[in-house]
């Protein structure tokens, strides 16, 4: 834990000093960093910054995703889109998927399409959709419809940085699909010039086995 | 003689055998038993601990196959889209589908929020409640799928649950089957034969059999469970197991049930049971062949053992047969052999010991006893026909041993059977009786015929004896029985013939027949002798004295003393019973003693008196055998200062010729003391007149018999003359007795007699009547003492 500490505060000293030099001067220095019930930085959580005025949660370029299938693995494994987002299902392996959603914010089915086939599919609700497929039991993924643009996911270290959010109220959350449970959203006030950091304690369930290999 | 069938020999070598081979089998049925029994308990606990794996991996393989039938289904697409579209108759419908394809018993679908969704399979589905094995949903979660048994309205079921995910959980699925007896029984099979199996609810509230192979032990069960330890022994429903419980674990850690193992000890021992049973087969056949031929062995054994036995039976009563058996050469045949060499050799010799003890030896004639036995048997046989029973007495005999030595004598001795077997017409038997007496049996005579045959036995005895050069004059005395007149057995007529010998010998005839009234050897008369010593002491013996008269003189010169028994019972017993009887039986040496000193005093009184009366003393044949008696007699002259010249002995010629040697020598001594010996009835016996020179004597006295009818008869006459002249031409006086009338007195003074005794004179008298006699009696004159 400690160590972990140390190394978290080494980074986010390094890192205000690279974009202190670097940065826009309006933008802010936010990082959100998730940790488990451990105290371990948890990657791959989305984190996401909606606010109450719709003109913040804008970005323009976040509109198109791809959710590859390939190597029978959907990949990325989690992907987190903007609401209405289109995303494009491309098939880059030699025989056919049959991708699909139980998820109550989508629900579809792509029956069995080639490897020449792309299908797309617009995520006009917000929430999660896991995805699978009908052919290949063991592939999974999520596609996290959010109604903000100001997303991302942690990284090997836990954290997220945002650098582009303009000051304001916001409403922070995190999730990640193996979250035991929901964590609430922090409400933080983001001002000008000043760097924000977030904290979560997520508590993670331990991986999933592999599907079709009962223990 | 026939054993008792215990003690026989077969018998208990039968019975050795059989007890030695029912020990080994008994010591081998205990071994295999033991040895069995050890197997089988080793054999059971491995049985329970292979059952028990068995047990683990049968119930995998029903979790396995429920899982993968649960898989099946929570992997169907259409199952998944009716569950993620809450298509509730759809998702049970599938439920149900399934369940009977893979043979649950129940099935279950789970929401998220963990209430029972659907629930087939039975009439109190739990849809809505919260799933009773919450645990499970999370292990399921984790590791795929979860197992459990459980028990749900009093049945045990076995479940798999497992989630559905499309391609996230979106509910669980259950199933369930049932495990009921079929399914123990399905277990069981699986196992070792003798195994059961039995599913107990392991709740609190004490196990109770939820499902058992074996229905009718399931209520037992609770109550022996061993729990948590290794096997163990329980006697169930009357059987015996071995048992081991098996905590059913379920995914979830709870403790779902316990399934009980137990192994029947009796099923296991069934394989054994015949072995054990052919031993006992084994045994009974194996008895009944070695007793049949244990007892074939041993009776091939025991038969010659029996024969022999009988055999030396049969010989110990006399019976000597050999033994006929097969020759053989073992130890058997040996016996038989020395058996039979045996009874033989016994035979010999018992038959020359029978000859040795029926026989005489010196003579080759049966003896007494063998002569008794015969003439018992034959008056047992011919008990109505007359028997003479003769025995013979030889005399003179004794005297050839002391004049020749004993090898004449028994040369002799051999002489005489031949010779009374010559003499004896008619004789059924003879034998020897004693050193000098023979026995002689005629059937068939009576008493006359006897006598006459007698005759012819003692003129047997008229031809000497020739041995060597050696000529021997014998002669015999001979006694005669009669059956039935005298006795009726051998023993007693053998007896009374002897009386009758001796009867002639006191009596003077050489020929006697037995005379039951001198017989003195009665049992009354033995027990007179008893009171003769007393009556010696107490005065009842006393002398009577008659006088001898001096014919030339005229005056009375000697007495005769004569005893007389005044018994104070039976009176005056006649002296010739008493002294014969004391004879007989040995009292006659202290009537003996009494008459010499009461005689030799009364003559020291008389001279002391003034009369000269020389007295006379008789002695018998014991007397003279006795060579004591001049001593005796000296020691009393010299006592009563008698002088031996008045004393005058008087003995008898059978007393001397009893055993003339020894009667001459004491004569002689006696002679030699210078006492007067006279001749006692001379006269009947034979005795010849070398004889009579021999003798050392001064006088004669002539017996009565001649004496009594002197006057009358002229051939006494004669007779008595020539004894007289015969007597003092030996330079012998000459003494008459029996005098009973002047004539006769007259008479013998004229022959020259020198005295004479008779009633004419006087009857012998006691000393007080003598006195009177002296006085009064005209032959009363006595000499006076010079």
């Amino acid at each position: 834990m400690k160590r972990l500490r140390r190394a978290l505060l080494c980074y986010l000293s390094v890192c205000g000093a690279v974009l202190g030099q670097t940065g826009p001067a309006a933008a802010n220095e936010v990082t959100v960093a998730v940790v488990d019930d451990t105290g371990a930085a948890v990657p791959d959580a989305v984190v996401s910054f909606t606010s109450p005025d719709p003109a913040l949660n804008v970005a323009a370029e976040r509109r198109q995703a791809i959710m590859v299938q390939q190597n029978k693995e959907f990949a990325p494994h989690i992907l987190p889109v903007r609401t209405g987002a289109t995303v494009r299902f491309p098939n880059r392996d030699e025989f056919r998927h049959s991708v699909y959603s139980f998820s109550k914010p989508k629900i579809f089915q792509f029956n069995l399409y080639g490897g020449d086939e792309e299908k797309k599919e617009v995520f006009d609700k917000p929430g999660v959709v896991a995805l699978g497929c009908n052919i290949h039991d063991n592939m999974l993924a999520y596609i996290y419809v959010l109604d903000t643009d100001n997303f991302a996911q942690t990284g090997e270290d836990g954290a997220a940085g945002f650098g582009t959010l303009r000051p304001g109220r916001y409403n922070v959350a995190v999730w990640h699909p193996r979250q035991r449970a929901e964590v609430p959203a922090q409400d933080v006030a983001l001002v000008a010039g000043q760097a924000l950091t977030v904290s979560f304690r997520l508590p993670l369930k331990p991986p999933a086995p592999p599907r079709g290999v009962p223990q | 003689m026939r054993l008792p069938a215990l003690n026989r020999f077969q018998t208990k070598l039968v019975l050795l055998f059989l007890s030695l081979f029912i020990l080994v089998q008994i010591a081998t049925y205990v071994a295999v038993y033991l040895v069995t029994v050890r197997n089988l308990d080793r054999e059971a606990i491995r049985h329970l601990s292979y059952s028990g794996e068995i047990f683990t991996r049968a119930m995998q393989e029903r979790a396995d196959m429920l899982a993968d039938g649960a898989a099946v289904l929570s992997n169907d697409f259409g199952f998944r889209e009716a569950v993620a579209t809450d298509d509730d108759p759809t998702i049970i419908s599938a439920l149900s589908n399934l369940a009977g394809r893979i043979g649950a018993d129940r099935s279950f679908l789970i929401g998220l929020d963990r209430l029972v969704r659907a629930d087939t399979g039975t009439s109190a589905p739990l849809v809505g409640q919260s799933f009773p094995m919450s645990g499970l949903l999370d292990h399921a979660e984790q590791h795929g799928r979860a197992v459990a048994i459980r028990e749900l309205d009093g049945q045990l079921y076995d479940f798999v649950v497992m989630p559905v995910l499309a391609p996230v959980t979106i509910a669980w699925v259950g199933l369930g089957i049932r495990l009921d007896d079929a399914e123990a029984r399905a277990v069981r099979d699986l196992m070792p034969q003798g195994m059961e199996v039995a599913f107990l609810d392991a709740s609190g509230s004490g196990p109770q059999v939820l499902a058992s192979s074996m229905p009718l032990l399931a209520p037992d069960i609770p109550a022996v469970l061993p729990r948590g330890g290794g096997p163990a022994s329980l006697d169930l429903a009357g059987g015996e197991y071995l048992a081991r419980a098996i905590d059913l674990r379920n995914d979830d850690g709870v403790i779902g049930a316990t399934a009980f193992l137990q192994y029947s000890m009796d099923v296991a021992f069934g394989p054994y049971r015949a072995l054990i049973y052919a031993l006992l087969a084994l045994l009974a056949v194996g008895m009944a062949v070695l007793a049949w031929s244990s007892t074939l062995v041993a009776g091939s054994v025991s038969r010659p053992l029996r024969l022999l036995a009988d055999a030396a039976g049969k010989a110990s009563r006399g019976d000597y047969q050999p033994v006929a058996l097969m020759p053989s050469r073992d130890e058997i045949g040996q016996l038989t052999d020395s058996f039979n060499r045996m009874v033989t050799s016994i035979e010999e010799r018992e038959r020359t010991i029978t000859y040795q003890a029926e026989h005489d030896s010196e003579t080759g004639l049966p003896n007494r006893r063998k002569f008794e036995a015969l003439l018992n048997m034959f008056i047992e046989t011919s008990p109505h026909q007359s028997i003479s029973v003769v025995v013979v007495t030889v005399e003179r005999v004794n005297e050839v041993r002391n004049t020749f030595g004993f090898a004449t004598w028994e040369r002799l001795i051999g002489l005489i059977g031949p010779r009374l077997i010559d003499s004896a017409s008619g004789a059924g038997m003879i034998a020897r009786l004693s050193t000098v007496s023979f026995i002689i049996a005629f059937p068939g005579l009576d008493v006359a015929a006897a006598r006459r045959a007698a005759e012819d036995l003692r003129n047997g005895f008229e031809q000497p004896f020739t041995i060597d050069a050696f000529t021997i004059d014998s002669n015999a005395q001979i006694g005669i029985a009669n059956y039935p007149d005298h006795a009726s057995t051998a023993e007693g007529l053998v007896q009374k013939a002897s009386i009758a010998v001796m009867q002639g010998q006191t009596g003077g005839a050489t020929v006697s027949v037995y005379d039951p009234e001198r017989d003195s050897h009665t049992a009354e008369r033995l027990s007179l002798m008893g009171d003769l010593k007393k009556s010696l002491a107490a005065g009842e013996v006393l002398f009577y004295y008659q006088p001898k008269i001096d014919l030339k003189r005229g005056v009375m010169s000697h007495v005769e003393a004569l005893v007389r028994w005044r018994h104070p019972k039976l009176g005056f017993i006649p002296p010739d019973e008493f002294i014969t009887l004391a004879e007989q039986t040995g009292h006659i040496g202290h009537l003996t003693a009494w008459a010499l000193e009461s005689a030799i005093r009364q003559c020291g009184a008389w001279h002391e008196a003034g009369h000269a009366i020389r007295t006379a003393i008789n002695l018998s044949a014991r007397d003279l055998a006795d060579r004591t008696l001049p001593f005796v007699i000296a020691r009393l002259l010299k006592k009563y200062a008698v002088n031996p010249g008045w004393i005058v002995l008087e003995v008898t010629e059978s007393a001397v010729m009893q055993d003339p040697g020894q009667a001459i020598d004491v004569l002689d001594e006696l002679k030699r003391m210078k006492l007067t010996l006279s001749i006692d009835d001379y006269g009947t016996g034979y005795s010849s007149l070398s004889y009579l020179k021999k003798l050392p004597i001064d006088e004669l006295k002539i017996d009565r018999s001649f004496v009594t009818s002197l006057a009358t008869s002229a051939q006494d006459q004669i007779l008595v003359r020539s004894t007289i002249d015969m007597g003092h031409s030996l330079g012998l006086k000459v003494t008459a007795e029996g005098v009973e009338d002047e004539a006769s007195a007259d008479l013998l003074r004229a022959f020259g007699c020198d005295l004479a005794q008779g009633y004419f004179f006087s009857r012998p008298i006691p000393v007080e009547e003598l006195d009177r006699f002296i006085q009064v009696s005209p032959y009363g004159k006595v000499a006076a003492v010079e």
